[in-house]
């Protein structure tokens, strides 16, 4: 559980801030759900913030949804390392955002662990984007792009194994 | 011209004087029986002219007289010597005097005391008879050099009884040692064969040796003074062509080295113009380097500062906008009226009420006015660092600018130590130059020796040849040749057993040879008594005949002391010829008279012939020379004279 807000460190507090996250989410799920999907799961959501939130990892994230994301986690064994650690270190997080998302009606829950995007969805238009550091659109981008490519890899057990996650 | 014997003065211990006087030249005669003192006088004339012993016999003579005195004469010239009887017993007197002057009267005996040392008188004699500077150099062997004196002048002035008729001793004292080396050393000089230009001929060229001698030994420490000097020649002008005082080709063997080393002694150094201290340029560079290195020690230290607190602030402020970025997301939600102490999704109320939209829109506000803060700080520190590095700029040329200057400077400064320093290294040489030639002789030269000692050597040869003593043995050769023909001749007037042969001295033997066809006869292997004492008279006779013609310096007597010895029985009283018994005895008597006689006519004057004889001739001549008879109560000393020991 997080503290209280003033009791946070700033940095922490203020780069993982719930805006922040819960905007994410939704760009996340909204890429996620595009084709045929009503929300994406939590645990998804989750493994997909640790890793375009974790520069280096960000970095690795292939140019193009097409490829396999076995092989890719096979060729960059090294992002495994810590992947379980930054998870847990978001999750509080990630649950804050959730519960923002959803207070803010930019969430709603479409299932028991399935998040999909509310009334007011918390979206970049392409003009909010240009005002943000490099950083911030990148963080945006490999999010959208992460939502793209777990959403044709297979189903939620088959991605989290790949990724070495227990559900 | 030498002196004669005016009279013998002997003085009485009563203080009467017997005076003897003499002729001046020519015969003079003491006739006198045995024992009245007529020996006595050769051996008082002896000592009274310097001998050192007193050879008077013993008896009345030593006890009676006080003084024995001789009045000798020469041209006008007239000397008084007299000595004091040493007395019986003694044999050596020492008290002498001398009187130079007219003699008008002879000096009392009271006033007769020593005057004059026994060594004084002898030289004075010797001066006296006219005998100069003289040295016999033996050619060879151990002798030293013999001056003539008067003691060997008197050699052949003087026959006493014993050697007159001797066989053996032809000359007087010729039996003592040293003596027969002694006359045949003078006689040459005596005879006339060395003259008197001969002694300073000697006297020169043994000057003339010393100071060659002095010379070589002069030129020897030079040439090894030289020769130990060498090195020090060598490194002195090793060194000078180092300095470039010297020109290569110059070499330390060189015959004008010492004259090489003087003019280097002079050389002019140069004025040391006017020699810029570098040193405080150097120092004031040095320490400008220094300051400027510290400057921009410091510049660049204050550089690094403010670039690390930009970059902070930079990393600050993209920290910042990061968070503010994130913040930002706010923005994009419509609806942002949320409670966020209560979960929306199950209702239960948050331990922690989690981040509510209003704080991450104050937080996006601090965190923006935080920007704003940097932002505007920013420009100021990047000034900053610009004029910073402006300034290193500037500083950095600076720094090359002041390091070219010191470079110069150190590169001139060492330029003109070095000449500073040769100059000194040329002032040192020539300091050292100077106190090398100080020590070694600078006062003349090998070569001006050498010369004086060619020059030396020649002058040393031409007297040398001056001297040539085969000269002198020529001469004696010719003198004693002229005298042999005199002795020849007046051997003609004695019936001698070998007249008619000729006649010569044997100097070598110091004996009369006669030459006959038999072969060389020498004296002493002549035949009977009589004889010899014609040959003794007969061969004095000629050398003093000799000695007047060439004036030489021997004194101008001659005394025969009892030549008819062997003619008159011994107990004779009377001295007529009648007394002899055999006719060829009075004969030859008559006929050594009639020589002297003769003799004395022909020799030239003044030449004085004292005979002491037994014999009283007839003739007139015979009595005309007669100064003294000495018969009956006549004798040398007065009877009434008191002996010493009656004085008491």
């Amino acid at each position: 559980m997080l503290e209280r807000w003033d009791r946070r460190p700033p940095e922490e507090a203020y780069l993982f801030n719930a805006a922040f996250c819960g905007a994410l989410s939704c760009e996340f799920i909204k890429a996620f759900a595009a084709k045929d999907k009503v929300g994406a799961p939590i645990t998804l959501l989750l493994l997909a913030l640790s890793i375009s939130l974790h520069g280096k990892t960000r970095e690795r994230l292939p140019k193009s949804t097409a490829a396999s994301l076995y092989q890719w986690v096979q060729s960059n064994e090294d992002i495994l390392i810590g992947l379980a650690q930054r998870t847990s270190a978001l999750r509080p997080y990630v649950l804050e955002a959730i519960r923002f998302g959803v207070g803010t009606k930019a969430l709603r829950f479409v299932g028991g662990q399935t998040l999909g995007l509310g009334e007011k969805p918390a979206l970049y238009t392409a003009g909010k984007i240009r005002t943000e550091t490099n950083e911030t659109k990148r963080v945006v981008d490999q999010t959208r792009m992460t939502g793209r490519w777990f959403s044709k890899s297979g189903e939620e057990p088959f991605i989290l194994s790949a990724f070495g996650v227990k559900p | 011209m030498s002196f004669s014997i005016k009279a013998i003065v002997i003085y009485g211990r009563n203080g009467e004087i017997r005076t003897i006087t003499f002729k001046q030249s020519g015969l003079s005669i003491i006739t006198g029986k045995s024992k009245t003192g007529k020996s006595a006088i050769i051996d008082i004339i002896d000592y009274c002219l310097g001998r050192e012993s007193f050879n008077v016999a013993e008896g009345i003579i030593r006890q009676k007289v006080a003084w024995f005195a001789l009045h000798i004469v020469k041209k006008d010239e007239e000397v008084f010597i007299a000595r004091k009887n040493p007395g019986p017993g003694a044999s050596t007197g020492s008290e002498a005097f001398l009187h130079r002057g007219r003699v008008e009267a002879y000096p009392a005996l009271g006033t007769l005391e020593k005057n004059i040392t026994v060594d004084a008188l002898q030289q004075f004699v010797t001066q006296f008879a006219g005998i100069v500077e003289n040295e016999h150099r033996p050619e060879f062997g151990t002798r030293r050099p013999l001056s003539a004196n008067i003691s060997h002048a008197l050699f052949i002035c003087f026959q006493k009884q014993n050697t007159i008729a001797s066989q053996d001793q032809l000359f007087h004292r010729m039996n003592e040692d040293f003596l027969p080396q002694a006359m045949k050393d003078t006689l040459p000089y005596f005879l006339g064969a060395v003259d008197e230009e001969h002694f300073l001929l000697l006297n020169d060229y043994d000057e003339l040796a010393r100071l060659l001698r002095i010379k070589e030994m002069a030129a020897a420490r030079t040439i090894s003074t030289v020769g130990v000097s060498r090195t020090r020649i060598t490194r002195l002008i090793n060194d000078a062509k180092r300095l470039g005082m010297l020109t290569q080709d110059i070499q330390p063997d060189q015959d004008d080295i010492i004259d090489r080393l003087r003019q280097l002694s002079k050389y002019e150094l140069d004025n040391p113009e006017y020699v810029p201290d570098f040193g405080e340029t150097i120092s004031a560079l040095s320490n400008q380097e220094i300051s400027i290195q510290k400057s921009l020690g410091q510049l660049n230290h204050d550089i690094r500062a403010a670039r690390e607190f930009l970059s902070d602030q930079t990393e600050f402020s993209r920290e910042a906008s990061e968070q503010a970025s994130r913040l930002k997301a706010m923005g994009l939600y419509k609806s942002t009226d949320h409670n966020p102490a209560v979960c929306p999704i199950c209702e239960s109320t948050l331990v922690n009420p989690g981040a509510a939209a209003q704080d991450i829109n104050d937080a996006l506000g601090a965190v923006q006015l935080h920007l704003k803060e940097v932002h505007k700080e920013s420009p100021h520190i990047q000034e900053y660092i610009a004029t910073i590095e402006s300034r290193i700029l500037d500083q950095t040329e600076r720094l090359k600018v002041v390091q070219n200057e010191l470079r110069h400077a150190i590169s001139e400064d060492e330029r003109v130590r070095a000449i500073q320093n040769q100059l000194i290294e040329r002032a040192r040489l020539m300091g050292r130059i100077g106190a090398f030639l100080d020590i070694f002789e600078p006062t003349f030269e090998a070569d001006d020796i050498g010369e004086e000692i060619a020059s030396i050597r020649d002058r040393l040869e031409a007297i040398r040849s001056r001297i040539n003593s085969d000269d002198i043995a020529a001469r004696m050769e010719a003198a004693l040749n002229l005298i042999g023909k005199k002795m020849t001749e007046y051997s003609a007037m004695l019936d001698l057993e070998h007249s008619g042969s000729a006649l010569r001295l044997d100097l070598r033997r110091l004996t009369v040879v006669a030459d006959t066809e038999d072969g060389p006869i020498p004296l002493f292997r002549m035949g009977s008594g009589e004889n010899w004492v014609g040959y003794h008279v007969l061969t004095h006779l000629s050398l003093h005949w000799w000695l007047r013609k060439r004036n030489r310096p021997v004194p101008a007597f001659l005394v025969f002391d009892q030549p008819t010895q062997a003619y008159y029985p011994s107990d004779i009283v009377d001295g007529d010829l009648d007394q002899i018994e055999r006719d060829e005895d009075r004969k030859a008597v008559q006929s050594l008279f009639e020589l002297m006689k003769n003799a004395c006519e022909e020799i030239g004057p003044p030449f004085q012939l004292i005979v002491l004889d037994h014999a009283h001739l007839r003739n007139s001549w015979f009595e005309g020379a007669i100064v003294e008879e000495w018969r009956g109560e006549g004798a040398l000393i007065p009877d009434n004279w008191p002996s010493i020991s009656a004085i008491g």
